[in-house]
């Protein structure tokens, strides 16, 4: 490969990735079962790149900026879902005495800001009660991007499952895989002995 | 500027239709901007309105500007009340920022934040901020800055963020010229303190956040107050009795107050969004929305005595015909944390009678349907 082919393939693989500065930070995920965060398991039906662990991690196909899926996982009481860059004490927190539409109010809030979720509804995640939403949002830069998010509460912490991607093709793409994932959720652990199956 | 009152508005509109007609010198020796005028060529003035022009660009496709085409009339309107000859090349944008911010580009291009128009009474204070803004762009004070920068060997690729914010004595400046554009427009200059005496009551002497430009490195004192005081009682405005606006003012925000409102409150700043609640309240308008956000807030928040104030408020705010549908909503999940399972089984089915279309109606569907199964 020449030098002028590898500066191309990594420009591609920078704007495909969104920064991928390191490509190794990039684990393949095989379909197949797959643990998060030994809460529950999911079964995708798709090869995906992911990065990130411990209570976020992010899937992505054909790179972070035009799809992903993301996984939050265990944020307890007084936690917030993105450090982001609000200060400290500007952040939403999540309370464990919050009602299951405040929840996904609260979600809402976090993720989407201003732009508002359509269809609440409930809907089970893994056999334990929670909600999924739409939100329709457009980036800093003017882009147009979808979001299908599930969430519940398991002993007393939050996990939230958001797909998002842009409203020109990609969203629509990795929809039905994405909403595979999202309904294949198992519980395992103590979170699958506290559930009514 | 020291001058005496008798026949100060007659002196000091000639001064400043001279200063719309011709260029003349500021006090920094650079030569204030005149209708029309555009830097040099390849200037380092040219090359600032040129990083402006790209901002101007990003705003053309942010989702941020708010599109209100008769909000922007009314804020353009009063641009052009104040900048005469000026007007066409002030280009004001309403960001929607519940922060209160404002500022000025080299090139005249405006931002306003939203957070800056919740917390104005009326027009004059209006007037007064946007004059206060013009009067940097007349000044050249972007231009100034970074002509210090370079005399003092600053690192400029790490100071540029800074040329966002003036120095004291350009803040001084841009004060003084703001009230005097007021009078000339026919504002009544009392307004322009009460714009910093507000803002800094709801700090409370708490520290202004660092990311806020506006304020961060000058912010409001008690000297910039005292100084606006002085020469608003100094100052007498000619053109009949000083406009104030408070009507228009309210009339033009209330379609955007709702919304506005709840940025406020989900700012997560509850001391300073309760003050300046407390504020609104007083004066009166749109009470059902304001004692809803009193209650939103209290239920955001959620410390020891927060649920039970947050009743008393949704309470209120039912009792004007302007609260939103959601209060139901928010008692009801109020009622519902407070474990009073009938007023909250019945609260929240009033909201969906009264919000047929309810984003959420099948969550709330599914909650009454479990406090009726608990029965």
């Amino acid at each position: 490969m020449t030098r002028s082919a590898r500066l191309g393939a990594l420009a591609t693989c920078a704007l495909l990735l969104g920064g991928c500065a390191s490509p190794s930070r990039y684990r393949l995920v095989e379909p197949g079962a797959r643990s998060t965060a030994g809460a529950y398991t999911v079964q995708p039906g798709l090869a995906w790149s992911s990065i990130g662990a411990g209570k976020v991690e992010t899937w992505t196909i054909d790179g972070l900026s035009l799809e992903s899926l993301r996984f939050f996982t265990g944020i307890a009481e007084g936690e917030s879902i993105l450090g982001g860059r609000a200060a400290e004490d500007r952040r939403a927190r999540f309370s464990t005495s919050m009602t299951l539409p405040e929840v996904a109010e609260f979600v809402a809030d976090s993720l989407f800001g201003r732009f508002p979720p359509r269809n609440v509804r409930p809907a089970r995640f893994g056999g334990a009660p929670g909600f999924r939403f739409e939100v329709s949002y457009t980036t800093r830069d003017g882009v147009h991007r979808e979001a299908l998010v599930a969430a519940t509460v398991l002993q007393k912490q939050l996990y939230v499952i958001a797909y998002t991607g842009t409203s020109l093709h990609h969203f629509a793409r990795y929809r039905d895989e994405a909403e595979h994932v999202i309904d294949s959720v198992r519980l395992t652990g103590a979170s699958a002995r506290t559930q009514p199956q | 500027m020291r001058r005496g009152a008798g026949g100060l508005a007659l002196s000091l509109a000639a001064t400043l239709v001279a200063a719309c007609a011709a260029p003349r010198p500021g006090p920094g020796g650079v030569a204030d901007l005149a209708p029309e005028e555009r830097p040099a060529d390849r200037s380092d003035e040219a090359s600032l309105w040129l990083q402006a022009d790209r901002r101007e660009e990003q705003l053309e496709a942010s989702p941020s500007v708010v599109r209100d085409p008769a909000l922007q009339a009314y804020i353009r309107g009063v641009v052009c009340r104040i900048a005469g000859p000026h007007c066409p090349r002030i280009r004001a944008y309403v960001i929607r920022d519940p922060a209160f911010n404002a500022s000025m580009a080299a090139n005249g291009l405006m931002e306003i934040g939203t957070g800056l128009l919740l917390r104005l009474a009326n027009e004059a204070q209006l007037a007064h901020v946007l004059g206060h803004e013009i009067g940097h762009y007349l000044r050249r004070h972007t231009m100034q800055r970074w002509e210090d920068f370079q005399a003092k060997a600053i690192n400029l690729r790490a100071e540029v963020g800074s040329l966002a914010a003036f120095s004291r004595d350009q803040e001084r400046e841009a004060d003084q010229l703001g009230s005097e554009l007021m009078v000339k427009s026919g504002y009544d200059p009392r307004e322009a303190p009460r714009v910093w005496e507000r803002f800094m009551a709801e700090r409370g002497g708490r520290p202004t956040v660092a990311s806020n430009i506006f304020l961060a490195t000058h912010p409001p004192t008690a000297e910039r107050v005292a100084a606006l005081r002085n020469y608003a009682e100094k100052t007498v405005v000619t053109t009949g009795e000083p406009r104030i606006g408070r009507d228009d003012y309210v009339a033009h925000l209330r379609p955007a107050r709702r919304w506005m409102l709840r940025d406020e409150v989900r700012r997560h700043q509850f001391a300073s969004s309760e003050t300046l609640l407390r504020f609104l309240i007083e004066a009166g308008d749109s009470l059902g929305e304001l004692y809803f956000s009193e209650g939103e807030l209290h239920r955001l928040r959620g410390a020891l005595g927060d649920l039970t104030r947050s009743v008393a408020a949704y309470r209120r705010a039912l009792e004007f015909p302007d609260a939103p549908p959601e209060t139901q909503r928010s008692l009801g999940l109020v009622y519902l944390r407070l474990e009073d399972r009938a007023a909250a089984r019945k609260t929240l089915a009033r909201y969906l009678e009264d919000r047929p279309d309810a984003q959420d109606r099948a969550l709330i569907e599914n909650q009454i349907a479990e406090l009726e199964a608990a029965r």
